[in-house]
């Protein structure tokens, strides 16, 4: 198992968002998670991916056999796992390039690997702006500064093309972009499937999901995974809505 | 508290002082008209009262610590400029070194071999300045040991830069240096001032800078003196009709620095241009003040201000822009950014402003403020360590105050001194 979610339990500022959540998911599948407003979609993001303002109460979470939870931020990153952000921030000063090879180099470092100098980066990171259709003036911008919401999504999945992780979690990533948008970071994530990485699509719409096709959806509603099934759940939800689904 | 001194003891620094000077100047074999300069403002420091924090220029910047500080001043001469490996100073164009206040003619260019257009010759004692002495002032312009007037001849576009190497090698020295850089009309320079060394020691640096119609300035500062050193400087600035002044400084070292900047804008369709990265740690105290005047119609002066302190450090930073009656049209701004990055680093900033004109645009803005934990924990995400994380985000915050610094070589070395400092910062 890839992912290994058991009992999962969280707060935020005292107050539950996780209370009980499991989760399993194998190396290659593709997973979404949907569920209406402050169900806990992107608590579940957060709290895998580290973020401070967080705290586990209960439950494991596994990556590959190994305790997620108990590991920075950081080394959540190094062993494997990414979020794509539903805000990326921007940070001024700091070039695309620098944050890039930055922390690629860190992630190569913990890995044992040696690192890569600005020619090796260079080409790299070219290979993949051209595998996304992006221009070479991304690289010298600051992250994220003046980009537009599709840019900064863009810019999430040229990060996620480059770092190369093995469970990438892309947190409402689809919120607030136009249909072009949509399109770019649907095509980042069908271009980066293997058998080997893993995705969760966490989602408050369908619509990315009719270019990333899921292979388990699941419905997250106050806290837990209270139904799981395949792409049939999705015309459910339309039919129903959450409330009626989650009382079936 | 162990950091205050009796009133008797600021006395007893204030004659101290007095005496090694008079003694030193007694030494002097310079021409009268030089050494009357000297004898006259140092009959002023023995009469002025000394800084003090009841005084509001001198609350946040407490010199306690320099006059404890047992000072000499060496008359040692030609000795060897240890210059910064990190840079090869003498491709950078004329380079002018000074050690403990000497001229070292071993590390600087031939004052034979000088471009065209370049005169060097002796400092001219009647350029006066347009802001009161205070008393380190007074002592600066006591203890003179070595200066020159650069003059820029109309029409001449120096490609190489001058650079200014101010060195302090003898332990506790007091080295006081002055430079006047004349541009005539049309002429434009680059000017590099570097500042370093100085253990314990007390460095003072006047500088006027004078550009007249049409002529263009760039001014870099690096102010790297030793942690244990306190730094002063003085630079006027005169601005003429379509004159281009532009300033960036690097300001990180010293125990107590003061860098002080006047801007004269007298002529129509002037701009001055004014950017400085300051990092203050430890118990640094790094002070900037800048006096802005706006004397003449369509005039434009742009500042900002970048400190990030650590430690128990202080940043502290004066700016006043005056907009005198008909200096219509003139268009001022001035923001200043801290970057606190510890719980008791602090920051002073006091802008102001002060408006007799009627139709001009004027601003100023100070921001303080921590590293900004959802950009922590972007990076972090990403697989970045917390801490190279916290010093990308500081180094950058600085590094942006001086992205357009002309000279790439002096950039290149900025960054990577910035990323050091603050390395330092960040390990502590």
């Amino acid at each position: 198992m890839l992912l290994h979610v058991e009992n999962l339990q969280a707060t935020v500022a005292d107050k539950a968002v996780l209370k009980g959540l499991n989760l399993q998911l194998k190396a290659g599948e593709v997973h979404a998670i949907m569920g209406p407003n402050g169900a806990g979609k992107s608590s579940f993001a957060s709290v895998l991916a580290g973020r401070e303002d967080y705290a586990v109460t209960g439950g494991a979470a596994l990556l590959n056999g190994i305790d997620l939870l108990d590991m920075e931020a950081e080394e959540r990153a190094q062993a494997g796992l990414f979020l794509a952000f539903q805000y990326p921030v921007e940070i001024p000063g700091v070039s695309n390039k620098l944050f890039l090879q930055t922390a690629l180099n860190s992630i190569r470092a913990a890995q044992g690997l040696p690192e890569l100098d600005m020619f090796e980066f260079s080409q790299l990171v070219q290979e993949k702006m051209k595998m996304l259709g992006m221009r070479q003036e991304f690289l010298e911008r600051a992250v994220n500064v003046g980009f537009s919401g599709g840019e900064k999504k863009r810019n999430d999945m040229l990060q996620m093309a480059l770092l190369e992780p093995k469970l990438c979690i892309l947190d409402e990533t689809d919120s607030g972009l136009d249909i072009d948008a949509l399109k770019a970071v649907a095509q980042g994530v069908n271009a980066m499937r293997s058998p080997e990485r893993s995705f969760v699509l966490v989602t408050h719409y369908q619509r990315l999901l009719e270019y990333v096709a899921p292979d388990v959806v699941h419905i997250l509603y106050q806290g837990r995974i209270v139904k799981s099934g395949g792409m049939e759940l999705i015309a459910q939800i339309e039919e129903l809505g959450y409330d009626a689904l989650a009382a079936a | 508290m162990t950091h205050s001194l009796l009133p008797n003891q600021v006395e007893q620094a204030q004659n101290r002082l007095h005496d090694l000077v008079d003694e030193w100047i007694q030494k002097q074999d310079d021409v009268e008209l030089v050494q009357s300069h000297r004898l006259e403002a140092l009959a002023r420091f023995a009469v002025i009262d000394m800084p003090n924090a009841r005084h509001e220029d001198w609350k946040y910047t407490r010199l306690v610590s320099l006059w404890k500080q047992d000072l000499v001043l060496p008359s040692l001469q030609g000795q060897q400029v240890p210059i910064d490996s990190a840079l090869d100073w003498q491709i950078m164009g004329v380079v002018l070194s000074f050690v403990d206040g000497h001229f070292c003619a071993d590390a600087s260019t031939s004052l034979s071999a000088l471009p065209d257009g370049l005169v060097v010759s002796a400092l001219d004692y009647n350029v006066a300045n347009h802001h009161d002495l205070d008393a380190i002032h007074c002592l600066a312009k006591a203890s003179i040991s070595a200066g020159y007037r650069l003059t820029i001849k109309a029409n001449t576009a120096l490609q190489q830069p001058i650079m200014i190497n101010q060195v302090g090698v003898h332990q506790d020295a007091l080295q006081s240096l002055q430079f006047q850089v004349v541009l005539e009309e049309n002429a434009s320079a680059t000017v590099i001032e570097v500042q370093q060394g100085a253990v314990g020691g007390l460095i003072l640096s006047q500088l006027t800078v004078s550009v007249a119609a049409n002529g263009q300035c760039t001014h870099l500062l690096w102010q790297d003196v030793d942690a244990s050193a306190h730094a002063f400087a003085w630079r006027d600035v005169t601005l003429a009709r379509d004159a281009r002044f532009m300033q960036r400084s690097l300001l990180v070292g010293g125990l107590v620095s003061r860098q002080q900047l006047t801007v004269n804008i007298t002529g129509e369709n002037a701009e001055s241009n004014v950017a400085t990265g300051v990092i203050a740690l430890g118990k640094q105290i790094q002070d900037v003040r800048t006096h802005t005047r706006h004397a003449c119609l369509n005039a434009r002066s742009q500042q900002l201000h970048r400190f990030a302190i650590g430690g128990r450090a202080n940043g502290v930073f004066h700016g006043d822009i005056l907009v005198e009656k008909g200096a219509d049209k003139t268009d001022a701004n001035m923001a200043t950014n801290n970057l606190l990055l510890s719980p008791t680093a602090q920051a002073n900033s006091k802008p102001q402003l002060e408006i007799y004109a009627d139709d001009v645009r004027c601003t100023h803005g100070v921001t303080s403020g921590t590293v900004d934990d959802a950009q922590i924990f972007y990076l972090r995400a990403r697989g970045i360590p917390a801490e190279k994380a916290k010093l990308m985000i500081s180094a950058a915050f600085v590094q942006a105050a001086l992205d357009d610094v002309p000279v790439e070589a002096l950039r290149l070395a900025w960054q990577q001194a910035i990323a050091d400092k603050l390395q330092q910062a960040l390990v502590a």
